[in-house]
Order: structure tokens, then C-alpha cells, then sequence
């Protein structure tokens, strides 16, 4: 099993008083899996995703990654963590515009404490389809394109998760739905775990799992 | 590390408009630096020139007259002192005695009370020090060995004196006792400081015979002729004549008056330079802290992806300083050319105002470019930019991975 999470709960302060994001989740998600977290906006998804993922600590219960439990790590754990075992994947692909796509890319790996395999990352860029863009600036390519070196630069390191936050979200359904048939492939292919957190019909009807959330409680898992 | 630098490097050309304006916010702050620093040093360093030159380079006084310096005591005087000076002319030096005494003075028929203050040296020190010869209003330099004064113009004015006039001054022996001192005006001069300038001037002998104080002298003004920044120098060499030994002899920064003006003139200059960087580093930080908001999704992912806080620091910090290294080079190419006019022209406050001031003060104010200033204004640039690029720096370090997840929401 990659992931357990036992009755976690996530309490953020508002105002004088506070709001319960999640509320005893308990979840497991074995290696491999492609899977979302679904709901209506203020459900709980984006919460989870981030607690799930390292950037986040619950208020309550218990996470486990690999049978380490992420309640008992200091934020300098959780963060070598995240560098060296999780990628990320945004909706608004956040590359880094001064740097070429295969730049943005060696940045992953140097940030995991990796070499800088400038093979492996124009791999990684073949991979996602972009071996004529591998020096081409962000402002140079598409929104589809970006997400795609977006998605290298999150599997470069080959991670043990991938977590993706509305991914379609910035772009056109083609280049959507593209994406999204890219991102199942890798997972079939290379065995990468993807999270995602969306309410797009283009991602929940690529992903094999689904967990719906509402007001911070699991409603139901499907399949 | 090199390739954060590479980062830093890119990021400086990211949005040129808002690099230029950072730029010229540097460019400006060590063009004033290097403009304001030269300008206040050569005006400050003028004064102490002009204050030690007539004051003394070094002087020699007797350890009594060191203590009780504010109350100008007749008594603690150097007599006899031909030997001094002989000491101090022996080793390649100028040496002027030197005498001065509280009076009332008094021109004509009327009697009027005007207090002022009379000095008496050798012609020397009025021609070579004093340059009276050049500041003569009216009439001539003294001649005589006893029996003539030169007034100050403030002082003429005071008095109603014109040249030829008779003036009485009434003055103290070195015990305490009345001594009155008959002169003729020859001359009146204009010295450019509102102090000298209500001064009489007299022989040595006059005043040695006011005084009672035959071949002495309150004080001994050397002068070595070269700068007087090797002041402390002189004053060592001559502490180790035999001859002066029992005398404090003392170069003119080690004086408490002068020391204050240092004092003065380097706090003037601290809180310039400071005002100018901090002023300026605000400017910097502005338009930093607009390029840390505009990143916080970039930065966001680069921290979810494994970067530390003091990487973000120093992508940041790069960034500013590779701007600010831009700038300070612009700057002080735009400032040493205007610096090196006002060494050259000044800046002309006229004699007027110049009369007013209680120093001896030139009345064209000129500015001193130095290695030293350009390398400060070069490196204060440099702060400018690190101190505004660190305040913002330090804020990005607080964007959390989960904010890019928030960014562009």
C-alpha cells in the first residue's frame, strides 16, 4: 500500500472561529493507482490533495506514505520528501518562464538532489511528446504543451507519486483530453501513482478510482 | 549553486521595464552618494584645513595652559620662548608664537566699550598663515615692532575705526593687573570668518608688553607645510626634542575642538549616506517586493519541488545585486563627472554669508572626490540593491508549496 489515511481531519482558523476542511477520512490508495478526488469547489478535494502530497499537515488522525508517517516529520522531512519521492503537476503549470523546457525540467532533479541527467530529461520531454520543444521558453508553446513539460518535469525523478492539481483546468478540451491520455499512459507504462483533484468530466472519465468529497466527508468511492 | 546563479542571472532580464526602473533607483542613489560624499568631504575636510592652518598644524602649550584653556590664563604661558621656536624651526619646521587676550577697545575721543579679542604674533603668521596681506580692506600689513594694529572689518565697524585712528585697548597683565595699550589703526582687513573678523591684530612685542610677558608666549603654531593629515606625525617627532620636553604638544586632531568637528564631519556623513541608501533601498525593495508577489506560483512550485529557504534568499538577493552591480557602475559614471566639476568650479556662497560663519571658511565651496568616496558610493550602491532585494527575498521564503496550488485560482 502506498497510502493510508486514518480518520484525518483538517481544521484551518477563520474569523473567531474555525472551519473543518476534512473530517475523518480514512483512505487507502495502493501504488499505481489512477485516481481522483471529486466534489463540488469548497468539498474538501484541494485539502487533501495537499495533505496527501507533503504541503500540507492534518490537524487530526494519521497519514502514512510507504508506512511512514508524515504526522511525526518536521517540515525539513516532509519537504526532502516531497524533493526526492512526489511530483506536482498545477493548473496553471507554473514553469518557470527565464528557462527552456528542458531547463525547467534538470531543475526537478537538482532540486531531488539528483544529477543532472540532461539525457534523462530530454527523455523525460520525449516521453510527454516534445522532442522539437526541448529549448523552447514557456511563452514559445501552448498551454497544452506547457502542461506536458509541466507533467516531464513532475515524472522526471521518477516519482512515487504524482499529484495533480486541476490539470485540465487551463486548458482547451483537446488539449485536455490530450493530457489527460498521456498522463494514463505513463501510469500504465511506467507504474507512476497519479492523484489528481478536479471536478472535470475529462479527468473522471480517464480515472479508474474516484473518491467524492463533500463538506470535508468522503461520500461514496467509485468504482 | 551555479546554475541558481544562471537562474538569478535570467530573472534580471525577466521584465525589463521594471530592471530598468531598479536600475535607475540604484543608478541615482550612488550618483547622490558619490556626488553628496565628495561634496560634504570637501567641504568639511576645507573647514579643518582652514581652522588647523590658522589654529595650528601642532601646537606647542604648557600643560597648565591645556587644562585651563577655556579660561585663556595669561600665567600659563611658555617663557622664555626663542628657545622653543629654535627647537621646532631646527627640525624643518615653521614656528609662529602666539598670544591672545580679552580687551575692551576704544577709538577716538568717545569712550566706548567694545570687547574683543587681541592677538599678537610675528609678521610671519599674519603674511604666510593668515594671508593678510591679500585681505587688506584698507591700508597696510604692520611694520613696526611696536605702536600698530590691523582690525578685523566687523571689529572696525563696531568701533567706527578708520585707518590712522587711535585705539586703546584695555587688557591684563599675566597677574591680574589693568594694562592699557596704545596703537594706531594702519590697517583693516577682511579675514572671511565672523570670528576673526572682530579680532585686533598687534606685534608680539605689544602684546608681550600688555601681557607682561616679556619674550613669552601662550602658544606655539607649527606648521610642516605638507598636508595636514600627517599632523600626528609632526607632533611625534617633535616630542622627541629634549628641548620641548615638560610642553604638550599637540597636532590638531588630537584637540577636542577639532576632534568634535571630526566627529561632526563623520556623523554628517554617516547620516547622509545613510538617508540616501535607505531612501534609495526603498525604491529597490518596491519594485523586488512586485516581483516576489508576481512569482509566488513559481516560487510555490520551486519550494514544493525541494527548494530551502536559503536557496530562495539567494536566487533573490543575486537578482538585486546583479541589478545593483548595473547600477552603481552607471551611477558613479554619472556622478564622478559632476563631482569633479564642483572639485573644480564649487559652488560660490559668496563672501557675505561666508563672513558670517564663525570658522574660516573659503567663500567657494569645493568638492573632494576621492578614491576612497567612489569606492564607497560604488559599494553603498550595491547595498542599496542587497538591502532592497532582501526584505522581499525574506518574504518569499514564506510562500508555501500550497500556494501555488492557490495562484492563478
Amino acid at each position: 500500500m502506498l497510502l493510508k489515511l486514518d480518520r484525518v481531519g483538517k481544521r484551518y482558523p477563520m474569523g473567531g472561529g474555525h472551519v473543518d476542511a476534512l473530517k475523518d477520512v480514512s483512505l487507502e490508495i495502493q501504488a499505481g493507482e489512477f485516481l481522483a478526488f471529486a466534489g463540488p469547489s469548497g468539498s474538501g478535494k484541494t485539502t487533501l490533495l495537499n495533505l496527501v502530497g507533503c504541503l500540507d499537515t492534518p490537524s487530526s488522525g494519521s497519514i502514512q506514505l510507504d508506512g511512514q508517517d508524515l504526522g511525526r516529520m518536521s517540515r525539513g522531512q516532509l519537504g526532502q520528501l516531497r524533493a526526492a519521492r512526489i511530483g506536482f503537476v498545477f493548473q496553471s503549470f507554473n514553469l518557470i518562464p527565464v528557462l527552456s523546457a528542458l531547463e525547467n525540467v534538470e531543475v526537478a532533479l537538482r532540486l531531488g538532489g539528483l544529477p543532472a541527467d540532461l539525457d534523462r530529461c530530454e527523455q523525460a520531454l520525449v516521453d510527454v511528446g516534445l522532442k522539437e520543444q526541448l529549448h523552447k521558453r514557456p511563452n514559445q508553446m501552448s498551454g497544452g504543451q506547457q502542461q506536458r513539460v509541466a507533467i516531464a518535469r513532475a515524472l522526471v525523478k521518477q516519482p512515487a507519486l504524482v499529484i495533480a492539481d486541476e490539470p485540465t483546468a487551463n486548458l482547451d478540451s483537446h488539449n485536455g483530453e490530450a493530457v489527460l491520455d498521456l498522463m494514463r499512459a505513463l501510469n500504465e507504462d511506467k507504474g507512476a501513482t497519479f492523484l489528481f483533484s478536479t471536478h472535470d468530466s475529462i479527468v473522471l472519465d480517464r480515472v479508474r478510482r474516484t473518491v467524492w468529497l463533500r463538506d470535508g466527508v468522503v461520500q461514496k468511492i467509485e468504482p | 549553486m551555479v546554475w541558481l546563479l544562471r537562474l538569478a542571472a535570467r530573472n534580471v532580464f525577466r521584465n525589463t521595464r521594471r530592471s530598468l526602473l531598479t536600475t535607475a533607483t540604484v543608478l541615482l542613489g550612488t550618483a547622490m552618494l558619490t556626488v553628496a560624499l565628495s561634496f560634504v568631504g570637501g567641504l568639511l575636510g576645507g573647514l579643518m584645513s582652514g581652522v588647523a592652518a590658522t589654529a595650528g598644524e601642532v601646537r606647542i602649550v604648557t600643560p597648565e595652559y591645556e587644562l585651563r584653556e577655556a579660561l585663556m590664563p595669561l600665567d600659563a604661558n611658555i617663557a622664555p620662548v626663542e628657545p622653543v621656536l629654535e627647537a621646532v624651526r631646527a627640525r624643518g619646521y615653521a614656528a609662529h608664537p602666539f598670544l591672545s587676550s580679552g580687551v575692551t577697545a576704544t577709538v577716538g575721543e568717545d569712550i566706548g566699550e567694545v570687547f574683543c579679542q587681541v592677538v599678537g604674533s610675528d609678521p610671519s603668521y599674519y603674511a604666510e598663515v593668515l594671508d593678510l596681506d591679500e585681505r587688506l580692506v584698507a591700508g597696510r600689513l604692520i611694520e613696526a615692532e611696536r605702536g600698530e594694529s590691523l582690525l578685523g572689518l566687523a571689529l572696525a565697524e563696531d568701533l567706527g575705526a578708520e585707518v590712522g585712528d587711535e585705539l586703546v585697548v584695555l587688557g591684563q597683565t599675566q597677574d591680574g593687573s589693568m594694562s592699557p595699550v596704545k596703537t594706531t589703526v594702519v590697517g583693516v582687513v577682511d579675514v572671511g570668518n565672523i570670528i576673526s573678523n572682530r579680532q585686533a591684530f598687534m606685534s608680539l612685542a605689544e602684546l608681550q608688553w600688555m601681557i607682561d610677558l616679556e619674550g613669552g608666549a601662550l602658544q606655539v603654531y607649527v606648521d610642516s607645510g605638507a598636508d595636514i593629515g600627517g599632523a600626528r606625525e609632526v607632533a611625534q617627532d617633535l616630542a622627541q626634542d629634549p628641548a620641548l620636553a615638560g610642553l604638550t604638544i599637540q597636532a590638531w586632531n588630537e584637540r577636542d575642538t577639532f576632534r568634535q568637528i571630526y566627529d561632526l564631519s563623520r556623523t554628517i556623513h554617516f547620516v547622509l549616506a545613510g538617508g540616501i541608501v535607505f531612501i534609495t533601498a526603498l525604491g529597490v525593495l518596491n519594485t523586488m517586493m512586485m516581483s516576489v508577489l508576481e512569482r509566488t506560483g513559481e516560487v510555490g512550485v520551486l519550494r514544493a519541488m525541494g527548494m530551502k529557504g536559503p536557496s530562495v534568499v539567494f536566487m533573490f538577493v543575486v537578482e538585486g545585486l546583479g541589478i545593483g552591480l548595473v547600477g552603481s557602475v552607471l551611477g558613479l559614471a554619472l556622478g564622478t563627472p559632476v563631482a569633479l566639476y564642483l572639485q573644480r568650479h564649487g559652488i560660490e556662497i559668496g563672501q557675505d554669508v561666508a563672513n558670517k560663519v564663525a570658522v574660516p571658511v573659503n567663500s567657494t565651496f569645493y568638492a573632494d572626490l576621492t578614491p576612497e568616496i567612489a569606492v564607497s558610493a560604488f559599494l553603498l550602491g550595491l547595498l542599496i540593491a542587497a538591502l532592497g532585494a532582501l526584505v522581499p527575498a525574506l518574504r518569499a521564503t514564506s510562500i508555501q508549496p500550497v500556494d501555488a496550488m492557490r495562484s492563478h485560482r
